[in-house]
């Protein structure tokens, strides 16, 4: 760990203790005395913590694993299509960067799969997930730097 | 659980049964500093200073375990009174 990032371990626990807080919580909003619109906001907070150059294989698990709990808290066409809208732009803007793709790029679809495995029973809110997420693939497979891996 | 309490008639103290909604100025910073009035397809900074998402993170654990006490403050007042009963 002391090979990482010098704030890589801050990451790490608020993750940990967000998987912990999320676990305990059968009301989110009230729990935690979050407003309307607070959860959405953390939500983007976490999807673009997927751009932090260090993301280790842990962190983006522990981080996937948390975006997945929150986004199946929602049920709104119209803040789904937010969230995966962020989440698509957050994955082609790492895909357009020197950055490492694997590791981001493996938790956004990886979150992107559990939403659809949670979602398979309600097309009405696959639409706004899936949408956005195919312009990551069509990127990856289009993109000259991803295709030769 | 405050169903029942009404119920069976139960003096439940008024702070258990309504708990105030405390705004904590650094939650709410945290909070505002994450923009939603932007498009989707906005550029965004790499992400908040990871220290004020771990304080965000303290104080919504905080929160959770104001919660569980005052469920438990009530779940043992509710006991109380059936004992007494």
């Amino acid at each position: 760990m002391t090979s990482k990032h010098e704030n890589y371990w801050v990451r790490l626990s608020t993750q940990r203790l967000f998987t912990h807080i999320l676990a305990a919580s059968k009301d989110v909003h009230k729990t935690l005395n979050l407003k309307e619109g607070d959860l959405l906001k953390l939500v983007y907070d976490f999807t673009v913590s997927m751009r932090y150059p260090h993301l280790s294989e842990e962190l983006a698990t522990i981080l996937t694993g948390n975006l997945t709990t929150l986004t199946m808290l929602f049920d709104s066409e119209e803040e789904l299509a937010k969230i995966f809208k962020k989440g698509s732009y957050v994955g082609r803007k790492i895909l357009g960067s020197n950055l490492q793709t694997e590791v981001p790029l493996k938790a956004l679809l990886t979150w992107y799969k559990s939403i659809v495995m949670a979602f398979k029973e309600n097309e009405g809110l696959l639409k706004p997930v899936t949408g956005p997420m195919l312009e990551i693939v069509y990127r990856t497979y289009t993109d000259t730097a991803m295709g030769q891996t | 659980m405050k169903k029942y309490a009404a119920k069976l008639k139960l003096r439940v103290n008024a702070d258990m049964a309504e708990p105030k909604e405390e705004e904590n100025p650094e939650a709410q910073r945290f909070l505002n500093a994450i923009d939603l009035a932007s498009s989707e397809e906005e550029d965004v900074p790499e992400a908040q200073d990871p220290w004020s998402t771990i304080y965000f993170a303290i104080l919504c654990l905080e929160n959770l375990f104001k919660h569980c006490e005052k469920e438990q403050a009530l779940l043992l007042s509710l006991v109380r009174t059936l004992d007494m009963g």
